[in-house]
């Protein structure tokens, strides 16, 4: 997957012109998909628009950048938590490892 | 810089009202006990989105209109959650520079009037645009926060609905707070469960309400001694902490700066509970108590009403309400009225508080010091 990375050692998920902690131009770089699961809830008043239940999972990509994730599977839920990372349509999600 | 004083505040019960946005906040300055509500310089109105909730725009000249003051310069001011204190900030610096001798600031918001999944989607707009792409909510951000707190210094679920149980205790206390009934840590557990780990009355409410304040540079018994304000990332997935907030520690130590006051000074605190985990995070962040310890205070009863440093005696955000754009002003109201012993059955004893107000999820803050002189 891509994020963007700043010579000031930050990376920062999807495109962004302007580091958020420096100021500093960002580039883009390709990193892996592995993710470990800071912290996660499981949303059951949603906005309208959207159906309940939603798994929300706040990751730690392998380099670094943290990640707001949906999580499909309630299983996969848990502090400290292993897993991949894909992209669809417009969103990331979690999938915990086997 | 001038000094800057508080001649006044009022403020309107919070809960559901029928009133509109423009009605509650005059109901908020005719509830202002002194008789001189003349000669205003410039009007500052904190709400948050008066275009959404209620409908309306160019809302700083529908007041004048509204409340006959009419050519009095006014500006409304959007700051998220801090819309209040940040439009008091800005009276504050008026008078501070000199330019104005006399301002009126009312903050309010009207929420009610939407159903609930409406106002959820207007509240999940502060948060960062792809973050609320997936759902996310104020509340589940929160919850993202508890959860890793609770895994970091041990809190327990049971714990974290002390916090509840002690600001609705408080609220009982208080005739303008929405909810004036005590709860038990059953209560908040068998309350409806938003995000997990948080319940309904983990959750501060969707209410109405207006506070008025009017700054003067006339002496008065109530001085500001300082305010710090201070911004973070947007985005929750920015944030070099998770349970604890750089906009609110670098926002108090700015206040803390300018009025010449430490921690240990202060002596009542109203601090933005918009949910119960904040409770905990922001006394902490405040500088307090150290980081995981703000239950132990709690427990003990420090910050009750009766402790070293009662924290929201007003009942907080959980019992008083939460009408957005009001609740930083809701704060100086409560803090004016515990310096001048005007309290009623919330009395506490204090010379020195400080305000802790939110804008977004944690992310604009203003902390404001007044003082007894």
């Amino acid at each position: 997957m891509q994020v963007s990375s700043c010579k000031c050692g930050k990376k920062v998920p999807f495109k962004r012109e302007i580091c958020p902690y420096c100021g500093k131009t960002m580039t883009f770089v390709e990193i892996g998909n592995n993710a470990e699961i800071l912290t996660y809830t499981t949303l059951f008043t949603v906005p309208e628009g959207f159906d309940a239940p939603i798994n929300l999972v706040l990751v730690e990509l392998e380099n670094g950048a943290n990640l707001l994730c949906v999580c499909k599977n309630e299983k996969d839920l848990g502090i400290g938590k292993k897993g991949k990372v894909t992209y669809k349509d417009n969103k990331y999600y979690f999938l915990g490892n086997k | 810089m001038s000094k800057v004083y508080i001649s006044d505040v009022g403020m309107t019960k919070f809960g559901k009202r029928k009133e509109s946005l423009q009605t509650l906040m005059y109901e908020a300055y005719t509830n202002m006990m002194i008789s001189d509500k003349s000669d205003f310089d410039a009007i500052f109105i904190g709400s948050m989105n008066p275009d959404e909730f209620v409908g309306d725009s160019n809302f700083a000249t529908l007041i004048v209109d509204h409340f006959g003051l009419y050519q009095t310069p006014s500006v409304r001011i959007d700051n998220a959650p801090a819309s209040g204190s940040a439009a008091f900030e800005q009276a504050y610096f008026s008078i501070a520079s000199g330019q104005y001798k006399k301002v009126l600031v009312l903050a309010g918001e009207k929420m009610s009037g939407l159903p609930t999944s409406i106002a959820t989607k207007i509240l999940s707009k502060l948060i960062d645009p792809y973050e609320r792409s997936t759902g996310a909510t104020m509340p589940a951000l929160a919850a993202l926060v508890t959860r890793r707190y609770m895994h970091n210094y041990g809190l327990s679920r049971d714990n974290l609905a002390l916090a509840a149980v002690k600001n609705h205790r408080n609220g009982t206390l208080n005739p303008y707070a929405q909810f004036q009934k005590e709860i038990t840590v059953d209560d908040v557990l068998k309350s409806k469960m938003i995000a997990d780990p948080l319940h309904l009355y983990d959750c501060a409410s969707i209410a109405d309400g207006a506070c008025a304040a009017i700054l003067t540079s006339k002496e008065t018994d109530i001085r500001v001694s300082g305010i710090g304000h201070a911004t973070d990332y947007l985005s929750l997935q920015y944030r070099v902490s998770l349970t604890s907030f750089n906009a609110t520690k670098l926002a108090a130590k700015r206040a803390y700066e300018r009025a010449h006051k430490t921690p240990k000074d202060i002596d009542v605190v109203e601090v933005h509970d918009a949910f119960t985990i904040l409770e905990f995070v922001n006394p902490e962040d405040l500088g307090f108590f150290k980081p995981g310890e703000g239950i132990i205070a709690l427990v003990k009863g420090k910050t009750g009403l009766n402790g070293d440093l009662p924290i929201n005696p007003s009942g907080g955000l959980k019992a008083r309400g939460h009408p957005v754009g009001a609740t930083g002003l809701a704060q100086i109201c409560e803090i004016v009225w515990q310096l001048r012993g005007e309290a009623g059955k919330r009395q506490v004893s204090a010379d020195i508080g400080l305000c802790h107000n939110i804008g977004g999820f944690v992310n604009n803050n203003i902390v404001t010091i007044l003082e007894s002189c």
